[in-house]
């Protein structure tokens, strides 16, 4: 990129030769006004108010489109300069009323500022009133076409940021109006970008704004949804969320945010929160106060430890808590109860992700999303890339917008992806590693053979091609193709979803995917479900590791630990391989359990091993912000709160360390986490002396190595990445194909896969009225030729019935799914999807049949 | 000197005016023209001069006017001219009321439409011009896809009466009814009024409406 030499109002200005004159001269500091400009968006010039006059050139021209030239002489202000953009802001106001007073947007509408900025204070022009159409039948937008300027900010952003391309621009001249594509009611990924975006009053989010823009208190917060943790800014009166809304500048997320992150909040005010502690008094739930609840608590658990030990009371962590209250959580379990029986979903399902995140792995699958902007190849392996984290996705095409990067999809669901991607890959499920292995073998084969890939050249002699072509089922031109596409990469990035992560093959999927990174010198992103499944795993919530991965059967750790916390540390007894709490649980060892901010009832994946082992565990605490199907087991329920009502950090996928801030009072008698877990300790008789989360953090800065050097006071607006000491060796290990246990019969015909669906995560978002009016009801996904031979119409009812149990659900006929898989999301209360299957190493095969 | 600036401002306004509405001119303030009004004269020497330091007359003076007024009032009560009971000074409250002026603020209260809603909008302006910071709002929206505010408190305790939120509001929905009774209370808490006990008809307030139309449409619209 060559420099070039410019001047700007009598100012010299050296800048890149692709920059335009408009961010030149902001770069700079010097001010022109704009109306439709964004930053993240190609400029189309429509607004016109960003005019300058140029040496040499008769007319003015508008700076946002201007490349800046060798020697070129820019005049920003001069008084013809004044009079024609009053004059702009005239032509675009004749059409806009002054509806000022009762605009949703007043205060922070660029228009009216322009007005103000510019000295217009009369109106000189007039235009004919033509009668327009205000759209209040698309959902969770709504769009007023009286205000609209057509700055065309929302169709650009929704085609070249979300993909979606929901937007045009009806009819032209006078009457010309924004409408959707197909001129139908809206019905797209409802980002909300739009509406984040519009520059006026024109587009607004259907969930009433129940104060004026000027009166809200804007707390920075972390969305406390899926594990991007994206940034946004929470508005708040009177201790209630009235928006959320996007700032550009802060954040990884670059003011990009999904449906739910922008329209999932309303659980935070939502009427069926917890408010006080409750006592399972017979078969119901009476209040109680906090010292009763806890003292109850605390003697409970002090007469099991002091009858069958430490050991026998276990504890679940949270992912969507923060890294400060799962801290204290573990710290309470090991110092006080004197037991490691602690885990947290994601170790449970599988403890490659979790626990054995640094061992496993040879080099970093954490990275951070900036290697994605800047990478010319992305290849994603089982991630619905659009859907599972949507900022990602915007991400990505930015990326491809702006490198022109390539984009390969591979995934064992046929998905449809707007916009195509360059090459799509439906493998068969269950054939990644072969996939892997054929690009490996592709792609060693045009680079030549190196001294590392010694050993493994071996193995890739006997890989056939058409082997691999037969079991995946992509074609061998396809295979060769995208391999030598990736040879010729210079900065590839490879995105793992959920489909390896919750994949029986999971760990050896993304070990042989670091061949393939090793060998094209790519990075690994790796998805995370939640907000924080990368916190509570660094912080030490697992049965054999202490904060920092450490071994808990090694004495030295355990010595150290003892040392920095001042207390005797349990030993390590190594249990019986495979046996988690819940299989302790239901062989009577466990008797009792603490479980903090998770719905294990329908998250973990052995639906009725679960249900089996909370009836045999003699009493139950659960800290929840809802009354949760887990909650409704328990014999005490700690009412706790929300991620806007509690300060802390949490850690994304990115390993990005990011804090949380406190924007509203508790609701009811509710307490954050550490807070409850604090008192409790001190009902025991041992006092921490921890007076806010900033404490604990510092503790955990000393104590985990990743967090070292990270002061809770510098975590800012991008947050601090966390540094993962994985030795960052080239090896190259070669990994063998292998079947996968399945379970079923031999009329089970149906390969059963479960996640999230678009609109929801975990539970949390059922509680939001916005995401439930988008997704009501759980729908299992059926491929259209397979609905054709089971003769099953959309939404007819049908049974699924797997060798563990079987559920009633409505079918949806798709042509996501591929033929014999189906999918239910696990969203939903009503239809628990984990009483199908069993344990995560084996998948599960269904049997559909249709209810006449 | 300056008088050319406020000329030259006020022919501004007067010709706004005049193309916007035909019936204000020309541009009154009460019943008197604009052009009438004189500055009224202000003495700027705040030290008392002899006469005044000298104590006594002045008490004097004060006791002459205290004096006139008992005497006045005796003899208005005693005998009272035609017509009325007596020429008054006193009144006898709260047997006797005053009949209060068009422009008396009493306490803030909201318009109720015929139909039992509100005419509010849930704006926010007046809670934004309020000195007092007594109003707070939440708005919401109703089936018919009107704001209205959910959530409409006053604190009543906070109040100035100075009635910038009669004035600032866009829709006539909250204005400065004649009511001065039964404000007082013996709890904070009951000061804080809701939505309901601030929601008065519009039948009632029919006078203060077109007062607020004759005052301030002037300067609005």
């Amino acid at each position: 990129m060559g420099k070039v030499t410019l001047t700007i109002d009598g100012k010299k200005i050296v800048t890149d030769s692709k920059k335009t004159v408009l961010e030149a001269a902001t770069e700079n500091g010097i001010y022109i006004p704009t109306i439709c400009y964004l930053k993240k968006l190609n400029p189309i010039g429509s607004c016109r108010i960003c005019i300058v006059e140029v040496e040499g050139a008769e007319t003015p021209m508008t700076s946002c489109q201007l490349p800046v030239l060798e020697g070129m002489v820019v005049n920003t202000k001069s008084d013809r300069l004044t009079e024609l953009r009053q004059t702009m802001v005239k032509l675009i106001l004749v059409n806009h009323p002054v509806d000022c007073p009762i605009c949703e947007r007043s205060g922070e509408c660029k228009l009216q500022n322009m007005t103000y900025d510019l000295g217009v204070s009369r109106q000189t022009l007039k235009a004919e009133f033509v009668k327009r159409e205000k759209r209040y039948d698309w959902r969770l937008v709504r769009y007023d076409p009286y205000l609209c300027i057509l700055c065309e900010r929302c169709i650009r952003i929704c085609h070249e940021v979300q993909g979606f391309s929901a937007y045009k621009i009806r009819q032209n001249g006078f009457v010309s109006v924004i409408d959707t594509v197909d001129e139908k009611p809206l019905d797209c990924d409802f980002c909300g970008q739009c509406i984040n975006v519009c520059p006026v009053g024109a587009l607004n989010s259907a969930l009433v704004l129940p104060a004026r823009s000027w009166e809200f208190n804007k707390i920075r917060s972390i969305c406390a949804y899926c594990g991007v943790g994206c940034s946004f800014l929470l508005d708040i009166k009177k201790d209630k969320v009235g928006r959320v809304f996007t700032d550009d500048t802060i954040g990884m997320n670059n003011g990009n945010l999904c449906a739910k992150g922008k329209f999932g909040y309303q659980f935070i005010n939502s009427n069926e929160r917890l408010m006080t502690p409750l006592i399972k008094k017979g078969d119901t739930f009476t209040p109680a106060s906090w010292d009763e609840a806890l003292q109850l608590v605390g003697d409970k658990f002090k007469e099991i430890k002091t009858n069958y030990g430490g050991e026998a009371i276990a504890g679940i962590g949270s992912e969507r808590i923060p890294n400060e209250d799962n801290y204290l959580f573990q710290k309470f379990f090991r110092c006080i109860l004197g037991s490691h029986n602690i885990d947290n979903i994601l170790n449970l399902k599988n403890s490659g992700f979790g626990s054995g995140l640094l061992e496993t792995f040879d080099s970093q699958i954490i990275n951070s999303t900036d290697y994605v902007y800047a990478s010319d190849f992305i290849f994603s392996i089982g991630a619905d890339l659009w859907e599972e984290n949507p900022v990602i996705g915007n991400i990505i095409r930015m990326a491809l917008r702006d490198n022109e990067a390539y984009l390969i999809v591979s995934s064992s669901r046929n998905l449809t992806l707007k916009p195509p991607p360059d090459y799509k890959m439906v493998y068969r499920y269950g054939s990644e590693i072969q996939l892997i292995n054929g690009l490996i073998k592709i792609i060693s084969d045009l680079r030549g053979r190196t001294e590392d890939l010694r050993e493994y050249s071996d193995h890739l002699k006997d890989i056939r091609l058409e082997d691999i072509s037969s079991k995946t089922g992509i074609s061998k031109d396809l295979i060769e193709t995208v391999a030598i596409k990736m040879s010729k990469s210079k900065s590839p990035v490879i995105l793992c979803g959920s489909e390896v992560y919750t994949h029986p093959l999971g760990v050896e999927i993304v070990r042989n995917i670091q061949n393939l990174a090793n060998l094209i010198q790519g990075k690994i992103l790796l998805f995370r479900e939640y907000c924080n499944s990368q916190g509570v795993n660094d912080m030490g919530v697992l049965p054999d590791k202490y904060p920092g991965y450490r071994r808990a059967a090694d004495p030295e750790v355990k010595a150290s630990f003892e040392k920095s916390w001042g207390f005797t540390l349990p030993h390590k007894n190594t249990p019986a391989a495979g046996m988690n709490i819940f299989d302790m649980a239901v062989n009577g060892k466990i008797k009792a359990i603490y479980v903090m901010g998770e719905d294990i009832t329908l998250r973990y994946s052995d639906g009725n091993q679960i249900r089996e082992a909370l009836k045999k565990i003699d009493f139950i605490v659960v800290q929840d912000i809802f009354l949760t199907e887990t909650a409704k087991a328990a014999d005490v329920i700690l009412p706790s709160v929300s991620f806007a009502e509690l300060e802390g950090t949490f850690t994304n996928m990115e390993g990005r360390v990011q804090k949380v801030n406190r924007g509203i009072r508790q609701a009811g008698k509710s307490k954050p986490d550490w807070e409850i877990i604090h008192e409790l300790c001190k009902k025991m008789g041992t006092d921490f002396k921890y007076s806010a989360p900033e404490d604990i953090f510092k503790e955990i800065a000393a104590v985990v190595p990743a967090y070292k050097g990270i002061a809770y006071s510098d975590i800012k607006n991008n947050g601090k990445l966390a540094q993962y000491s994985i030795p960052s060796k080239k090896r190259f290990t070669f990994i063998q194909d292998k079947e996968i246990d399945g379970t079923g019969g031999e009329d089970m015909s149906f390969l059963l896969l479960s996640g999230n669906s678009f609109f929801h995560l975990g539970t949390m978002s059922r509680k939001s009225e916005a995401m439930n009016m988008l997704t009501p009801e759980c729908k299992i996904e059926i491929q259209t030729s397979d609905a054709k031979n089971l003769k099953i119409k959309d939404g007819d009812r049908v049974i699924v019935k797997s060798a563990h149990g079987s559920i009633t659900i409505k079918s949806k006929i798709t042509n996501k799914s591929t033929p014999g898989i189906v999918f239910i999301p696990v969203n939903f209360e009503n239809v628990p999807v984990n009483l199908l299957t069993g344990r995560r190493d084996t998948v599960t095969r269904v049997k559909i049949s249709k209810i006449d | 000197m300056n008088t050319l600036g406020i000329n030259e401002k006020k022919t501004e306004i007067n010709r706004n005016l005049q193309s916007s509405v035909s019936i204000l001119q020309p541009y009154m303030i009460g019943s008197i023209p604009i052009d009438k009004l004189k500055p009224k004269k202000v003495r700027k020497n705040t030290e008392l001069t002899l006469w005044e330091r000298l104590y006594i007359p002045e008490i004097v003076r004060g006791m002459v006017v205290t004096t006139r007024h008992f005497i006045f009032n005796m003899i208005g009560f005693v005998f009272p001219p035609n017509g009325k009971k007596r020429s008054i000074f006193t009144v006898y409250y709260p047997e006797e009321k005053l009949t209060l002026p068009d422009a008396y603020r009493g306490r803030p209260v909201l318009v109720m439409r015929e139909d039992g809603t509100e005419r509010c909008v849930a704006c926010g302006l007046c809670e934004k011009i309020c000195p007092a910071l007594c109003i707070s709002i939440l708005g919401g929206e109703r089936e018919n896809k009107e704001r209205y505010p959910t959530y409409y408190t006053l604190d009543m305790s906070l109040c100035v009466f100075c009635g910038f939120c009669e004035e600032v509001c866009p829709k006539e929905a909250i204005l400065m009814s004649d009511e001065y009774e039964g404000l007082a209370e013996y709890d904070r808490k009951n000061m804080l009024y809701p939505k309901e006990k601030l929601l008065v008809s519009e039948k009632k307030l029919q006078k203060r409406i077109d007062y607020v139309r004759k005052i301030y449409s002037k300067c609005n619209y």
